[in-house]
C-alpha cells in the first residue's frame, strides 16, 4: 500500500520519510556528538575543583585567545578517576585535577600523559620545592603542574576548645563526645601518625603486613572512640555547616575547609598537630588523548603567567599556592585563613603512593 | 490511526523504557558479576560472584541492609498516619472550590530540591537552629537538645521527603469516594469510626497501596537526606552503595550487586503490599 503525500502544509508522515529521517539523524549524530566533546578549535574542557580556575583568569584567557573554557566540576579524586577511566580512549576533558599522591595511580590507569614542560615558558614561576620532587615524576617525566598545597589540619572552635589542641589525640578526648567530625579515610592516616606509624605508607612499600597491622591498630582506635563522632562527613560545605552551628567543635579537614569561616570572622582556627600531618599538592595534568591538547598547553602557560597568580588562585580556591613569592598581596587575616606557617610546614609529610 | 502511526507513537515510550530503565539495569547486573570495574586498560575484568557472596558473609553490610528495610517500613507507616487525615480533610471535609488551594499549600514546599529541604531541616534542628533557640529562649532547656545527625533527624527528613508520594495517591482515592456511600452508611447508623474503618479505608485501599509502594521504594533508596542529616550511627544501605561507587578501588561490582539486592527486596515488599491490597478487594456487584 502506498500513501499519498498530504497536499496541505502538513509534513507527510510516511514509512519512507520516517526511515529517511532516522538514517539522516544516525549519520549526523557522530558529528553532533563530536562537537559536544569539545573538539572544536576554540574549546578547552577542564575538570577542576571549585575555585581552581579563578574567574578573572578564565575571562582574560577567553578574551585573549578566543578559546572557550568549559569547567567540569569535580569534588574528589576517586569519582574523577572513575569517570576519566570510563571515558578513555575518547576523553571529554583536556585537563584534569590530580593530587600528588594520586599521580602514579592516574598514570597507571592511563588517564594522564607526561607533561611537556618545554611548552610552558612560565614553568619557572613554580616553587622548585614542588617541581623538583619525586612524587611528580613518573619514569623520568614530569606529569603535572603543581598549583595548590593541601594539608590535613585539626580545626577547632576557639571558644569551646581550650587549651589550643596540639595533638590529634584531642579528637579522642571524652570532653568532646559527639562534638567531632572527620572523613574516615583521611583521619585514619592522621590516627596512624598519632600512633607513631607512617600515615603516608611510604615506609611500608616492602612490608605490607606491617602496614596492615598499623591500619588495623588505627581502625581499632577509631572504632573504640566512635562515640566522640557526630558525623563522618564527605563534603566541605557540610563541615562548614557543622562548625557554624557549633554542632562540632573539633574536626579533621583539608586546610581549605576552614578558610571561609575564618574570613567570615567565625571563632575557628586550625593547627598542624605535633605528630605531623599528611599533605599533598593539587595539580593540573593533561589528559591522555586530550581532544584539545594544544589549547590545554596554552591555558596552562597562561595560568602560570597570570599576574599574582599565586595569591589570585589562593583567594579563589582557599589553599596556599605553590608559586614563588605567593602570599605577598594577602592580608593578615587571609594569611591566617589560607597559609601554613613555616613551623607548620615543617610538620607536614607529603603523601606519595 | 494507522499501523505506522501506532508504531511511531509507541516507539518513543518504548525506547525510553528500554534506554532509561532496562538497559542500565542490565549493565548494572553485568558489572555486579565482574571482579573489578572500571577495569584499568590492559587489565580486563573476570566474571565472579564475589560481590553477592560479600553481602551474605558480612554482618556490616547485612546490618545496613536490614536497618534500611526497617526504617523504610517505619517511614511508610508514619507517612500514611500523617497523610491520611490531611488528605481526608481536604478531599472530604473541604468545599470543592477550596480543595486545589489547600492541596497546593501542602505541595509548594516540594517545588524546591531535596537538598535544599535537607539543609532547611539542618537549620531547624541544629544546636543553634530554630528549635533549640526557641526552647532555650523559653527556658525549657539550658543545653541544646541533640536533634540533628541521629536517627531522629534521618527519620524526620525522610518522612518529610516521603509525604508527597503518599499524599497524592491517597488524596486521589479519597476524592473519588462517592459522597452518597458515606451518607448511606451514616443513614444506616454507622458512627464516624465505623464509617472510616468499614467504608472509607476499604474503598481507598488502592490509593493507600500505591502510596505505600511509592513511599517504601523511595525511602529504601533515599540517599541525599540520610547522608546530610545522618550521623556516625545512621548508615543506611543506600549510603553503603554510594560509597562503593565513590571509591576508585574497583568496588563498583560490589555497589552494583548491592543495588540489585536492594532493588529486588524493595520490589518484593511492594509485591506483598499490592497482593495484600488485592486480597481484600471487594468483588464487583
Amino acid at each position: 500500500m502506498t500513501r499519498e503525500p498530504v497536499a496541505s502544509g502538513h509534513i507527510p508522515v510516511t514509512r519512507r520519510a520516517v526511515l529517511r529521517t532516522a538514517a539522516t539523524l544516525g549519520l549526523a549524530a557522530p558529528a553532533v556528538l563530536r562537537t559536544h566533546r569539545g573538539d572544536a578549535a576554540g574549546v578547552l574542557s577542564v575538570t577542576a575543583y571549585d575555585g581552581f580556575i579563578p574567574p578573572a583568569l578564565k575571562q582574560q584567557f577567553e578574551a585573549d585567545t578566543g578559546i572557550q573554557v568549559r569547567v567540569r566540576l569535580a569534588s574528589s579524586q576517586a569519582p574523577e578517576l572513575n569517570l576519566l577511566v570510563a571515558e578513555q580512549p575518547n576523553p571529554l576533558t583536556d585537563i584534569c585535577t590530580v593530587t600528588g599522591n594520586r599521580i602514579h595511580q592516574f598514570f597507571d590507569a592511563q588517564v594522564i600523559e607526561p607533561l611537556d614542560t618545554k611548552r610552558l615558558k612560565n614553568w619557572s614561576r613554580i616553587n622548585p620545592l614542588y617541581t623538583e620532587t619525586d612524587w611528580i615524576v613518573v619514569d623520568g617525566a614530569t606529569m603535572a603542574v603543581p598549583l595548590l598545597l593541601g594539608a590535613e589540619v585539626l580545626i577547632y572552635n576557639t571558644k569551646q576548645v581550650t587549651p589550643v589542641p596540639d595533638s590529634w589525640g584531642a579528637m579522642f578526648d571524652p570532653r568532646y563526645k559527639r562534638r567531632t567530625a572527620y572523613v574516615i579515610e583521611d583521619f585514619l592516616q592522621c590516627t596512624m601518625l598519632y600512633q607513631g606509624a607512617d600515615g603516608t605508607f611510604a615506609a611500608y612499600i616492602d612490608t605490607p603486613e606491617v602496614a596492615q597491622r598499623a591500619v588495623n591498630a588505627a581502625r581499632d582506635l577509631l572504632i573504640r572512640n566512635k562515640g566522640n563522632v557526630l558525623k563522618f562527613y564527605e563534603d566541605g560545605a557540610v563541615l562548614q555547616q557543622l562548625l557554624v552551628n557549633e554542632d562540632v567543635v573539633l574536626a579533621q579537614a583539608y586546610a581549605g575547609a576552614p578558610a571561609k569561616l575564618i574570613m567570615d570572622g567565625q571563632p575557628i582556627r586550625f593547627v598542624i598537630p605535633n605528630e605531623g600531618s599528611i599533605s599533598f599538592v593539587y595539580n593540573f595534568a593533561v589528559v591522555k588523548n586530550a581532544p584539545n591538547r594544544d589549547n590545554a598547553y596554552r591555558f596552562l602557560d597562561a595560568l602560570l603567567g597570570y599576574k599574582d597568580i599565586g595569591d589570585v588562585i589562593t583567594r579563589s580556591a582557599g589553599y596556599a599556592s605553590t608559586f614563588i613569592g605567593a602570599g605577598m598581596t594577602l592580608t593578615e587575616l587571609e594569611r591566617q585563613a589560607f597559609l601554613l606557617t613555616p613551623d607548620q610546614l615543617k610538620r607536614i609529610k607529603f603523601a606519595s603512593y | 490511526m494507522g499501523r505506522l502511526g501506532r508504531v511511531v507513537l509507541l516507539a518513543g515510550p518504548l525506547l525510553w523504557v528500554i534506554g532509561a530503565n532496562i538497559a542500565p539495569l542490565i549493565e548494572m547486573a553485568r558489572i555486579s558479576l565482574l571482579d573489578t570495574y572500571p577495569a584499568p586498560p590492559g587489565h580486563p575484568a573476570r566474571y565472579s560472584l564475589d560481590s553477592y557472596a560479600a553481602f551474605l558473609t558480612s554482618p556490616i553490610y547485612r546490618g545496613a541492609f536490614f536497618h534500611s528495610l526497617v526504617l523504610a517500613a517505619a517511614i511508610t507507616v508514619l507517612a500514611l498516619l500523617v497523610t491520611y487525615p490531611l488528605a481526608y480533610l481536604i478531599a472530604i471535609r473541604t468545599k470543592p472550590r477550596r480543595r486545589a488551594r489547600r492541596l497546593l499549600l501542602l505541595i509548594v514546599p516540594f517545588w524546591t530540591s531535596e537538598i535544599v529541604r535537607a539543609f532547611a531541616i539542618m537549620l531547624l534542628l541544629a544546636n543553634r537552629g530554630a528549635v533549640n533557640a526557641t526552647i532555650h529562649w523559653l527556658g525549657v532547656v539550658n543545653a541544646p537538645l541533640p536533634l540533628l545527625y541521629n536517627q531522629f533527624s534521618v527519620g524526620f527528613g525522610m518522612l518529610y521527603a516521603a509525604l508527597l508520594a503518599m499524599l497524592l495517591p491517597v488524596y486521589a482515592a479519597l476524592e473519588r469516594l462517592p459522597p452518597d456511600v458515606l451518607n448511606a452508611a451514616a443513614s444506616a447508623g454507622a458512627g464516624p469510626w465505623s464509617r472510616l474503618v468499614r467504608v472509607t479505608l476499604p474503598l481507598t485501599r488502592d490509593g493507600i497501596a500505591a502510596g505505600c509502594a511509592l513511599v517504601f521504594l523511595t525511602s529504601l533508596g533515599a540517599f541525599a537526606v540520610p547522608t546530610l542529616l545522618g550521623g556516625a550511627g545512621t548508615t543506611l544501605f543506600s549510603m553503603t552503595i554510594g560509597s562503593m561507587f565513590a571509591s576508585s578501588a574497583g568496588r563498583w561490582p560490589l555497589g552494583a550487586a548491592f543495588g540489585l539486592i536492594m532493588l529486588g527486596s524493595g520490589l518484593g515488599v511492594v509485591g506483598l503490599i499490592m497482593r495484600m491490597a488485592r486480597r481484600h478487594e471487594i468483588a464487583p456487584g
